[in-house]
């Protein structure tokens, strides 16, 4: 569980809604622990490039495209908090 | 086929959607010349759900309007654009050119037939979609498609013609009198086998509109006989045909 004020949450979270057009979603709709991609927000696996793209740009990751490990990151937001956290260059 | 027919077809219905052209009536006033299409909007495609209306910019939800407006056709669709998604394309060279990344979202949506596809997916119709971009003869290419379909049994099919303004970086490529390369508007045809309207070639017919997609829709809703398609091109309205009077419209 993330601590619940850390800013990334927020941040990440409308980092989401920002970079897929989410017009009708808010940050307080997003569920913290909840599945980002089919379930939960629904999201699908063009979300997932534009999330990923968006992600290296704002804070310097590197992903690679499709591991079972950037798969495990990309869960929910809590796991892409922590995964950016660990691994943010800026 | 027989050659009589082929080039034969009625208007079974049809909606549009524009910028200050709210209902049918404002369309048929459009077409009296007593209305003109506005600059600014876009339509709120409420009958798509929002996780794949957010998909489409403004070109696409124009586009989407009149498509969701005849919402128990499933006929195939023909969508003809002259122009299509280029602002989303000039958006990802320019994206491409100063960071050398592009949205994925974006290229996705930026080919021809996207917004047509987008609209079978959210709608469930599993239909012929074709795309055409023929420059100023969109429309009559898109006319040939919807024939060539209806001649091999289609009962009815969906010619939906699209357009928005070019970005201004292309300026120079507007046409001449460009007054109507600025209108956004989109408009469904739903064509149908009958012979109230026949596409004709005729050698002097000369094409003086820059945006035949528009013509067609006000010939549709008038009574002139003749209306040019292209140079060569033009449509003639059987002297028995009735005035069709509108069954829908897209809502504003």
């Amino acid at each position: 569980m993330t601590p619940p004020l850390n800013p990334l949450v927020d941040e990440i979270k409308t980092l989401i809604i920002d970079s897929l057009n989410l017009e009708h979603v808010t940050p307080a709709d997003i569920e913290t622990d909840a599945p980002l991609f089919v379930e939960g927000l629904g999201l699908d696996s063009i979300d997932a490039l534009e999330l990923g793209v968006a992600l290296q740009k704002r804070y310097g990751l590197s992903l690679s495209a499709d591991s079972a490990e950037t798969r495990q990151h990309f869960a929910s937001v809590a796991t892409l908090v922590a995964f950016v956290s660990a691994n943010r260059t800026k | 086929m027989t050659s009589s027919t082929a080039h034969c077809f009625r208007l079974k219905n049809w909606a549009a959607w524009a910028p200050g052209l709210p209902d049918a009536e404002s369309w048929l006033a459009w077409a009296r010349g007593e209305r003109q299409i506005g600059v600014d909007g876009e339509p709120a495609v409420a009958a798509m759900p929002p996780m794949l209306r957010r998909r489409a910019q403004r070109f696409g939800r124009i586009a989407l309007e009149s498509l969701y407006a005849l919402p128990d056709d499933t006929s195939p669709i023909v969508f003809a654009s002259r122009h299509g998604e280029v602002p989303r394309s000039v958006e990802l060279l320019q994206s491409l050119a100063s960071s050398g990344e592009v949205s994925p979202q974006s290229f996705s949506m930026a080919v021809h037939n996207a917004t047509a596809g987008l609209f079978t997916i959210a709608s469930k119709q599993v239909v012929n979609v074709t795309a055409i971009a023929a420059g100023r003869d969109s429309a009559l290419a898109g006319i040939v498609e919807a024939l060539g379909l209806l001649a091999d049994g289609a009962n009815s099919v969906r010619l939906i013609l699209c357009d928005a303004p070019l970005p201004e970086i292309y300026a120079d490529f507007a046409a001449a009198n460009s007054s109507a390369d600025a209108a956004p508007y989109s408009c469904v045809l739903a064509l149908m086998r009958g012979d109230d309207f026949s596409l004709q070639t005729q050698a002097g017919v000369h094409l003086d509109n820059n945006e035949p997609g528009l013509a067609l829709l006000r010939f549709m809703l008038g009574t002139a006989t003749t209306q040019a398609l292209s140079d060569g091109w033009q449509l003639v309205r059987n002297e028995s045909t009735p005035f069709i009077h509108p069954a829908v419209y897209a809502g504003n």
